[in-house]
């Protein structure tokens, strides 16, 4: 879904530093048109790998990004990072240094769930070869140091990790994240329509639903080795949030059982929920399930007022899945995971119980809520 | 009306230390805010030693340092045409500045917003900087020249149309000349592969860091780095300041030694009713402490209205030197608090201190009637004086040269108080011929000195202090036109910013009629050990042979062999590097990395700011640059200079932007932003007159009250109303006589200590002392206006009580 704060990047925050909060909410400007010239994601199309995990030219938008919970010794921790691509002239033909119309915005966060802290870093720069900038055909991102990349097959199993490391101002992540299972493509054979009113309001999105990871992370100078799962997103698009959308709420669980479910529900500014609000349930095989929006029940049980916004977010929640016969409550592991620098939104770490055919069932995973 | 004049002293001498504090906050203030208002948040540049950083150099510094605040800066220098002028001539010269948006928004500072190179940068449309058609921020000054919010520039011969997005920072008259435009548009105009300069925000540590692994050939240049004239105005007004805390000390001392004296009377009358000396201290100590602490409120108070007033007065003049004018708002330091503290309270106690343990010892004498004969203040004297000659001719830094100037003005104040004596013992003899009137004045001087000493001494360091930095100002301004006169021997210097010359301009230039010779300089970076400094390389006419002014050694063009591997070396280096001539000196080129040994033929006067520079002649160096960085031009006809500038505009197929100057408007405005800078120096002479004027009139004040039988016995053997007068007029006019004749070798020797010590251990410059009668006359106007004053003040006082006492005995009878 971050797709559609990449596209309001621009227009929200031009050259605003991190330093000013925003208090004025991201979707009210998300309605800005694409120029003439950008491709649109308007068919489904034929997804071929590694070259996908590459930049997408043409496109408008495009982002990378990674969540997961990370353990060491009792020690829990909760990390987001994401690389937002965001092209301003569709014409790109950089061919010297600075020439590139494309811009970059990277966040990254941890949320020290034990101490209840969470840590945010972000860069903002233009596109630059060498500093900002994202391969073709494979996936290697970076932006001013940090990076995420697959790194190259292990002699041994084959094996091809993605790696991220990032030095931001409080925390330092290094992380090896090994696929357990193959990749979803999401919506229609990865054409994930955003839109009812507006077909060709979609985008390409494919996840990597659980990756186990293990690496290092240094929090204010104290080091941990830490292990755990993590959870990879791809997405690019040209178009924009529907003029009725006000904002969306995103679900991302890794349940114990080894399934995991994504679920992303598009709210419309008279309250309702937009049709094309839809998921998808992945097995312990990595076999997948659509979901539509009328599969899905989703109820907020418990609010957090944030006094820098002053804006009430749905941090408890109670999904249920009547097909599956699931009913599982998800409970921010703390409450303060509000990022208010270039873009508001909360999105944070979450506990999950529940039931599953009526066996109880536990898990973790990651909610963002926008326009709030 | 002692309670009022001891308040009076302890408040002058507190107001003085703090107006000086307060007009240097203010100066210093104005800086920081032009700073601010120019760099917003930048604290640092990075530049490269060879011009140009490469964009693989930036690359490696954004990987390495991801969340350091940089901006990348490409810079040059282009032509506008004002629009409706479609003539090639009338043309501004602009400076273009090619930034990275998102970069500079890193340093946008929300506390204040207006401040910066880009303020308002938020409102911005980022997406059409980057993706539409070009476009321009300019400065309000040249938005006339602007038509249809249309932009035409001119860069070698290209015309590029720009639209205009915005307003530069309103305050700036520096960055009059700067448009602003995309770096992605100035790199590919001006085909840069790379960057000028890298604008960064950067915490002390982070300095540290960088510094310790800064890649080859860049150099970190900090932006409060002040130029070498605002420096040595700023240490010029440290050293004022330290005398004028030893002008408030003595002044509180002066007052509370008075008050006490006074007291001697009732003081021994207590003691011999049988009064516990330890309760008499007490109370001393209890009311001193109370006086101080009041004086030092008052003087607080006092001090900043004082500055403001003189702040005030200059404001105007001042302005032009910072863009963000002259900060007029006076504000009080913590600094400046102890240093009023110190004068106010320290004074006191300092002096009580040595007076209430005579008092407690003694039961009654406040001064020993042998104090004439006590020998401390000799001892105490010669001691300072040797210290200070150690600290002087040593080889110390600026705090032990400021020390020096410290221990040396005090040695010689304290050594002042037996040659006092001597001089009014002089003044008596000397009037003994004169008339009955300055016989007695001369005789009552000789008298009163053991109550007027301090104020004495304060007023020969007030008469000194004038003198002594108003020579230092004037040897200054003196050395640095003598300086200009000799090393802007050309008639006009030619040079593109930042960038060589054409090789072929030197050529074009000399074949013009008008031209009787041109010289060729180019300056590099060297490397001298860990010490980065420059190299001059210079190719000059026989007429430009002699802008060297030789301090040591000789010049390079005295030697026969041009092609020997010699150099000058500028004072400034030599004094950080302690070069001298005859000496060998080895350095590396930084850019070409060639290794250089040479010899150094002469040290020479230098007075540029910077790390400091060598000269070597081009035909020395075995790979010399073969393009100038600037030319100087001799013509036959300095008048001629305007039909140079215009056969240098029409030159066709320059490859870049060339611009010209005169010598003569180099000196003119350096010599503007002198006496600009050092006008609030000049002013501040006043107030040290001021202090000068309360405490002689303290003195005299209290010496007539405490003498009014001794008057009133005058009165009956016949003196009247005006003879009584013009004797307090004689005694003031003598009191002044004596401080302005003691005065005048301590003023001289201030003028050399802050000239040849102080100046030369802080920036290597070597002044020549100029000591000007005007500066001795004025300082000794000023002594005797003061004291004349004091004088007459003294006289109105004295009448008003006179005549009251006067009617309370006809009351009486």
């Amino acid at each position: 879904m971050r797709w559609l704060l990449a596209i309001g990047l621009l227009i929200l925050v031009a050259c605003r530093p991190a330093t000013e909060r925003n208090n004025r909410s991201g979707i009210e400007l998300l309605t800005s048109p694409a120029g003439e010239g950008f491709v649109g994601a308007d068919r489904p199309r034929r997804f071929v790998f590694p070259d996908d995990h590459g930049v997408h030219p043409g496109f408008r938008s495009e982002w990378w990004y990674v969540t997961g919970h990370l353990f060491s010794g009792k020690r829990q921790f909760g990390y987001q990072l994401t690389f937002f691509r965001f092209v301003v002239d569709p014409a790109e033909d950089a061919e010297q240094a600075w020439e590139s119309d494309a811009v970059w915005l990277a966040q990254v966060a941890l949320s020290d769930l034990e101490n209840g802290e969470f840590y945010t870093s972000e860069q903002f720069t233009r596109e630059l070869s060498g500093i900002s900038q994202a391969a073709l055909q494979r996936l290697d991102v970076q932006v001013q140091g940090w990076r995420l990349y697959q790194a190259a097959a292990d002699p041994a199993d084959g094996a091809r990790p993605y790696q991220l490391r990032v030095v931001a101002d409080e925390f330092e992540l290094e992380l090896d994240l090994l696929p357990d299972k193959p990749l979803v493509l999401q919506g229609d054979q990865g054409w994930s329509k955003k839109s009812a009113n507006d077909p060709m309001n979609a985008s390409y999105y494919y996840s990597q639903t659980r990756l186990t990871t293990n690496g290092k992370l240094k929090l204010n100078e104290e080091q941990f080795e830490v292990r755990g799962s993590s959870w990879f997103d791809r997405e690019w698009s040209t178009s924009a949030l529907h003029a009725r959308q006000t904002g969306w709420d995103w679900f991302a669980l890794q349940l114990d059982n080894q399934h995991e479910l994504m679920f992303y529900r598009l709210r419309l500014e008279d309250g309702s929920i937009d049709t094309a609000s839809a998921g998808v349930w992945v097995d312990a095989e990595g076999r997948t399930t659509r979901l539509g929006v009328d599969d899905v029940q989703l109820e907020p049980t418990r609010f957090w007022r944030s006094s820098d916004t002053d804006s009430r977010y749905p941090i408890a929640w109670e999904v249920s899945i009547d097909s599956m016969d699931l009913q599982l409550q998800i409970e921010a592991i703390i409450p303060n995971q509000l990022w208010n620098s270039r873009l508001t939104y909360w999105e944070g770490a979450m506990k999950v119980t529940g039931k599953l055919d009526n066996q109880p069932i536990g898990g973790l995973g990651y909610v963002e809520l926008t326009g709030y | 009306m002692q309670l009022l004049l001891a308040l009076l002293g302890v408040a002058v001498g507190v107001a003085a230390v703090v107006a000086v504090g307060a007009a240097r906050q203010a100066v210093e203030d104005s800086f920081s805010r032009n700073l601010q208002a120019l760099e917003g948040s930048v604290t640092h540049r990075l530049v490269a030693v060879g011009g140009v950083i490469s964009m693989a150099t930036y690359v490696e510094l954004r990987s390495n340092y991801p969340l350091l605040p940089m901006a990348p800066v490409i810079r040059e220098r282009a032509r506008l045409i004002p629009a409706g002028k479609p003539h090639a001539d009338d043309f501004q010269r602009v400076t273009i500045l090619g930034v990275d948006l998102i970069s500079e928004a890193e340093f946008s500072d929300q506390k204040s917003p207006n401040t910066g190179l880009l303020p308002g940068i938020e409102s911005i449309d980022i997406a059409a900087w980057l993706g539409g058609e070009p476009l321009a921020l300019i400065p309000a000054g040249i938005s006339e020249l602007v038509e249809n919010e249309r932009l035409d520039l001119f860069w070698r011969g290209q015309q590029k149309k720009l639209t205009v997005a915005g307003q530069l920072n309103q305050k700036s008259s520096i960055a009059s000349d700067v448009i602003v435009v995309d770096i992605a548009f100035a790199s590919r105009w001006f085909a840069r592969n790379g960057l000028d300069s890298i604008r960064l925000r950067l915490t002390p540590e982070q300095v540290e860091v960088l510094t310790a692994n800064l890649p080859d050939g860049l150099e970190l240049r900090g932006n409060s780095d002040q130029s070498g004239l605002s420096a040595a105005f700023s240490l010029n007004l440290v050293a004022m300041g330290l005398l004028t805390l030893l002008m408030g000390v003595l002044m509180v001392f002066s007052t509370f030694r008075l008050l006490l004296l006074q007291r001697e009377p009732l003081i021994r009358l207590q003691h011999a009713i049988g009064s516990n000396p330890l309760s008499q201290v007490i109370d001393a100590f209890t009311e001193a402490i109370l006086i101080g602490l009041l004086g030092t409120v008052i003087g607080l108070l006092a001090g900043l209205g004082l500055a403001q007033l003189v702040i005030g007065w200059i404001q105007q003049t001042l302005s032009d030197l910072w863009v963000t004018g002259f900060n007029d708002s006076i504000r009080l330091t913590r600094g400046m608090v102890i240093q009023a503290v110190l004068a106010g309270l320290g004074g006191s106690m300092l002096a009580i201190a040595p007076l209430l343990w005579r008092i407690y010892k003694t039961g009654f004498q406040v001064v020993d009637p042998a104090a004439n004969k006590n020998r401390w203040p000799i001892l105490m004297g010669t001691l300072l004086v040797i210290l200070a000659i150690i600290l002087l001719f040593g080889s110390g830094g600026l705090l032990l040269a400021l020390a020096g100037l410290f221990s040396a003005t005090m040695g010689y104040l304290l050594l002042t108080i037996p040659l006092l004596a001597v001089l009014a013992k002089l003044i008596r003899y000397l009037f003994n011929w004169q008339r009955y009137l300055g016989v007695v004045a001369a005789r009552r001087l000789l008298a009163s000195l053991r109550h007027t000493t301090p104020a004495l001494v304060a007023l020969t360091l007030a008469v000194a202090s004038i003198i002594g930095i108003g020579s230092m100002v004037n040897s200054f301004r003196s050395s640095v036109t003598d300086w200009m006169d000799v090393s802007l021997s050309a008639t006009a210097y030619i040079g593109a910013e930042g960038q060589e010359l054409p090789k072929s301009l030197l050529d074009q230039v000399a074949n013009w009629p008008e031209v009787n010779a041109v010289g060729w300089l180019n300056t590099v970076s060297i490397q001298l050990a860990d010490y980065r400094a420059e190299l001059s390389i210079v190719e000059l006419p026989e007429a430009g042979q002699n802008s060297y002014r030789i301090l040591d050694g000789q010049s390079l063009w005295q030697i026969a062999d041009q092609s020997a591997s010699m150099v000058m070396v500028g004072e400034t280096l030599a004094a950080r590097r302690n070069l001298k001539s005859g000496q060998t000196v080895s350095f590396t080129l930084a850019e070409q990395g060639l290794s250089v040994t040479a010899r150094v033929a002469g040290v020479f006067q230098d007075y540029r700011a910077g790390p400091g520079r060598m000269v070597m002649l081009r035909t020395a160096l075995s790979n010399p640059p073969v393009a100038p960085a600037a030319l100087g031009v001799y013509l036959n006809d300095p008048g001629q200079f305007g039909l140079l500038r215009q056969q240098l505009d029409r030159l066709p197929d320059l490859p870049l932007e060339v611009e010209v100057i005169s010598a003569t408007e180099v000196k003119a405005e350096t010599l503007r932003i002198f006496d600009q800078t050092f006008l609030l120096t000049r002013s501040l002479r006043w107030i040290v007159a001021l202090v000068a004027l309360v405490g002689i009139t303290g003195a005299l004040l209290a010496l007539q009250l405490e003498r009014q039988a001794e008057l009133q016995l005058l009165q009956r053997l016949g003196l009247n109303d005006n003879e009584q007068r013009r004797l307090m007029l004689y005694e003031a006019g003598l009191l002044g006589l004596v401080a302005i004749l003691l005065a005048l070798p301590l003023g001289s020797m201030l003028a050399w200590m802050l000239c040849e010590v102080i100046n030369q251990r802080a920036f290597g410059w070597h002044i020549t002392v100029l000591l000007l009668p005007e500066h001795y006359l004025l300082a000794a106007a000023i002594g005797m206006l003061a004291t004349l004053l004091a004088g007459w003040l003294c006289i109105r006082i004295s009448a008003a009580s006179w005549q009251q006492q006067h009617a309370t005995e006809v009351v009486t009878v």
